[in-house]
């Protein structure tokens, strides 16, 4: 039978929680398959009602809702991982719209193959607008999109020239935005540059296509994208072995994603990092966290996620949320603080089911409890001993609820 | 010349010959505040050509005639906002580079600032800077977002100001946490919980109505509390972004920035602070010389950048950029905003700009 720690790491990993429920659904199934059972979950997203209305504020809202469902969080994870790996940013992308389109096609194709994704995210609208694409004309090439698609999306510093840079603004040149049909992806010929080129190691009259090809295809892009997915799963900085691994993985199955995803997740390497216990929680993952422990939704605002430090479609810069150790600084830790504190004011209805599930309990008792309550399953025995503690000094009952949300445990996975 | 230059020389004099210039008086670490008004702000409405024709004609809505401004030299004068600035000026404390910028400048909000935050790298060119000087830094406002300003360093103290104090919470609570933070798995957690307990202190005066009120000014506030924490600051200021309805707007930004500064800069001189200080005021971009259809403008270019303290050579650098000739549509630049970064860490805080701005770039002399 999986472990509790273990079961509750791949949870907080795969997802945005550890519900005690999840948690025993994990355990029996085993590890193995509760990965394959969230990998074969299905993609398909018809578009929400009312959304040709809808600004950001609707958007950010509507995934918030898909991330917080039972079901489907793996998607959901490995889509809010694209849209930090991918940017776009609602300053200077403002129409809602295009992004909900672009966050459509990400989940679409999030377990796909790298270089469908790929040439999907350079043809889509929103990218196109965010990184100059649109711009990007025969007379008057835009390098914008070139140089971000070799240095964050694909390949990385240091492989290619200044030269190959130019070469590939050139092979895009022509893509477009035709804004007369509702915003839709436009190859314009006329702007395209259709002269000899030379990228990398080809020659000849290179389309986009053609450049993202041999991108998506070179074994450097493969680790790149496996280091961030590590980064992103794990919350660890990246380990040289394990990303050369599934680097080969990536290679081996041609860019197919559910592969790669799978084997991070199954691999000896992942599961280790399980013991550790220092990986910490996205502002995202602790907020929903919060949220599916007493069963509320949006008890909080867009503001507190912006205080904490994730708000999604306003990423920091093109190079997305950074991971790990950089969600945490004195401002950001006083700020879940801080919520955790509100939460504990707006939250009687459920302090009322956790007070009649303590009736008559022991100290030891009631800790245990206590921690089931909060989805705190695999509490090391100093918080145990210091809930139970708490308890038995008969300290109200909130207060303790606050003290294991606001603890260290509470922001790590 | 530089620091250690001036002390070489002092070792050649002799000490019996000394005669100490004020600025060899024992004083504490110089120190670095940087003020980012994001939105990009108007620099034609700031430091304003009031007499230039041009200017009457690009802004046939906006432009400010000579009661509207305080006249500073010839033509120019500075928004009638920044009255409260205008005794430092006199003092010659401030010093107006006019024409800021770089060659090749971005018009989105979000590239731009990176460009200033990274000074065109990769890393933040204030995280290079407590990287090799191993330097506390700290960053006061309401931000999240100017994170690659900091890398590859350790984080800064962050502060939101207004932020309600750990204290809230009964004792029993605090110490159980202080406890369970210190066992903590996480180094960073550790670190980062005994830190906010190390502020508490400090900013457990930071409270209260007279600590609300407008952002720049309670940040500023609450990073004097913090002075003695860290040697950078920065801070970040919005309501620049004026495409529409400006002119009420901008001056109400201004007016804010203006009387932070001002106040700021009294509480400095009240704890004899004053000559350990350097205030750089920047925003990623000025506006469009022509006005938009909405009384507004649009992203622009070039835009005036000042530099407040104690040491500073206050005047007018470099000339107005022309409203004629321009770069699609914007104001040239006259100095690269990189210039200015060098001057501060070469001059000011005695430090190796070449490495840590990726590159060479030319001083401007601007100390007394």
């Amino acid at each position: 039978m999986t472990s509790l720690r273990e079961a509750c790491w791949l949870l907080r990993c795969c997802g945005f929680g550890a519900a005690p429920r999840q948690v025993q659904w994990v355990r029996r199934q085993g590890y193995t398959r509760a990965v394959d059972h969230w990998l074969s979950q299905t993609s398909a997203t018809p578009a929400p009602e009312g959304w040709a209305r809808w600004r950001v504020q609707s958007l950010i809202d509507w995934w918030l809702e898909r991330m917080f469902q039972p079901q489907g969080f793996l998607l959901e994870k490995m889509t809010l991982f694209w849209h930090g790996f991918f940017t776009t940013s609602s300053d200077p992308v403002f129409a809602a719209a295009l992004l909900l389109r672009q966050n459509q096609m990400l989940r679409d194709n999030a377990w796909g193959r790298f270089g469908d994704l790929l040439q999907q995210v350079s043809r889509d609208p929103a990218m196109l607008v965010y990184l100059d694409g649109f711009r990007n004309k025969k007379a008057h090439p835009n390098e914008n999109f070139a140089r971000e698609v070799m240095e964050l999306f694909t390949v990385g510093p240091g492989l290619y020239s200044e030269e190959d840079l130019r070469e590939a603004a050139r092979a895009f040149t022509g893509w477009g935005v035709d804004w007369l049909r509702g915003g839709t992806f436009r190859y314009n010929l006329r702007e395209h540059d259709d002269g000899p080129k030379k990228f990398l190691d080809l020659r000849g009259n290179l389309d986009g296509t053609r450049v993202l090809q041999r991108l998506a295809s070179d074994p450097a892009c493969a680790l790149h994208v496996c280091q961030r997915l590590w980064s992103f799963f794990t919350g660890h900085p990246t380990e040289v072995q394990e990303s050369q691994r599934l680097a080969r993985v990536f290679v081996a199955s041609h860019g197919n994603l559910k592969v790669v995803l799978r084997n991070l997740l199954l691999g000896d390497a992942f599961r280790a990092c399980a013991s550790l216990r220092t990986s910490i929680k996205s502002p995202l993952e602790y907020v929903l966290g919060l949220s599916q422990v007493a069963d509320v939704r949006s008890w909080w605002g867009m503001n507190d996620l912006k205080k904490l430090g994730q708000l999604p479609f306003l990423p920091p810069n093109v190079a997305g949320w950074s991971q790990g150790d950089g969600w945490i600084n004195t401002a950001t830790l006083g700020e879940r603080l801080r919520l955790v504190r509100q939460m504990q004011h707006a939250r009687s209805n459920w302090m009322q089911k956790v007070r009649d599930l303590l009736q008559g309990c022991s100290p030891g008792q009631a800790a245990e409890r206590l921690l089931w309550s909060t989805h705190q399953l695999d509490a090391s025995p100093e918080l145990r001993s210091v809930v139970a503690d708490a308890y038995s000094h008969g300290r109200p009952l909130p207060e303790v609820v606050q003290l294991i949300l606001a603890s260290p445990e509470a922001q790590l996975r | 010349m530089n620091r250690r230059r001036f002390l070489q020389g002092l070792t050649l004099l002799g000490a019996g010959a000394l005669v100490r210039p004020t600025w060899a008086l024992p004083s504490g670490p110089r120190k670095l505040v940087l003020v980012h008004l994001f939105g990009g702000n108007d620099g034609l409405n700031t430091l304003v050509p009031w007499s230039d024709p041009d200017y009457r004609k690009a802004r046939p809505t906006l432009a400010l005639s000579r009661d509207q401004v305080l006249p500073i030299a010839s033509g120019l004068g500075l928004h009638a906002a920044l009255k409260p600035l205008l005794p430092l000026w006199e003092r010659g404390k401030m010093a107006i580079f006019q024409g800021v910028g770089c060659s090749q400048p971005d018009r989105s909000h979000f590239v731009s600032s990176h460009l200033w935050h990274t000074a065109g790298g990769r890393e933040g060119w204030l995280g290079r800077l407590a990287d090799t000087q191993g330097w506390q830094t700290a960053q006061v406002d309401q931000e999240s977002a100017c994170e690659a300003l900091w890398t590859p360093a350790q984080s800064p103290l962050c502060v939101h100001p207004g932020q309600p104090p750990l204290d809230q919470d009964p004792q029993w609570m605090q110490q159980a946490l202080e406890g369970l933070y210190a066992g903590s798995s996480s180094r960073h957690l550790g670190q980062t919980y005994k830190q906010m307990n190390e502020l508490k202190s400090k900013l457990a005066r930071c409270q209260g109505e007279d600590w609300q009120g407008p952002p720049l000014r309670a940040s500023l506030r609450t990073l004097l509390e913090l002075w003695s924490m860290a040697r950078v600051f920065h801070v970040t200021v919005g309501g620049f972004d004026t495409h529409g309805g400006q002119d009420k707007g901008h001056r109400q930004a201004l007016t804010e920035v203006a009387q932070a500064l001002a106040e700021f800069y009294t509480g400095l001189q009240a704890k004899g602070l004053e000559n350990d200080t350097a205030i750089l005021v920047y925003s990623e971009f000025g506006r469009r010389v022509q006005e938009n259809a909405s009384q507004g403008t649009d992203h622009g270019g070039a835009a005036p950048l000042f530099l407040l303290g104690g040491r500073v050579q206050g005047k007018l650098y470099g000339e107005h950029p022309s409203l004629t000739r321009l770069q699609d549509g914007d104001l040239k630049c006259h100095w690269d905003f990189r210039q200015i970064y060098a001057s501060l860490l070469e001059d000011w805080l005695a430090t190796d700009s070449t490495s840590i701005l990726g590159g060479r770039f030319e001083k401007i002399p601007c100390w007394s």
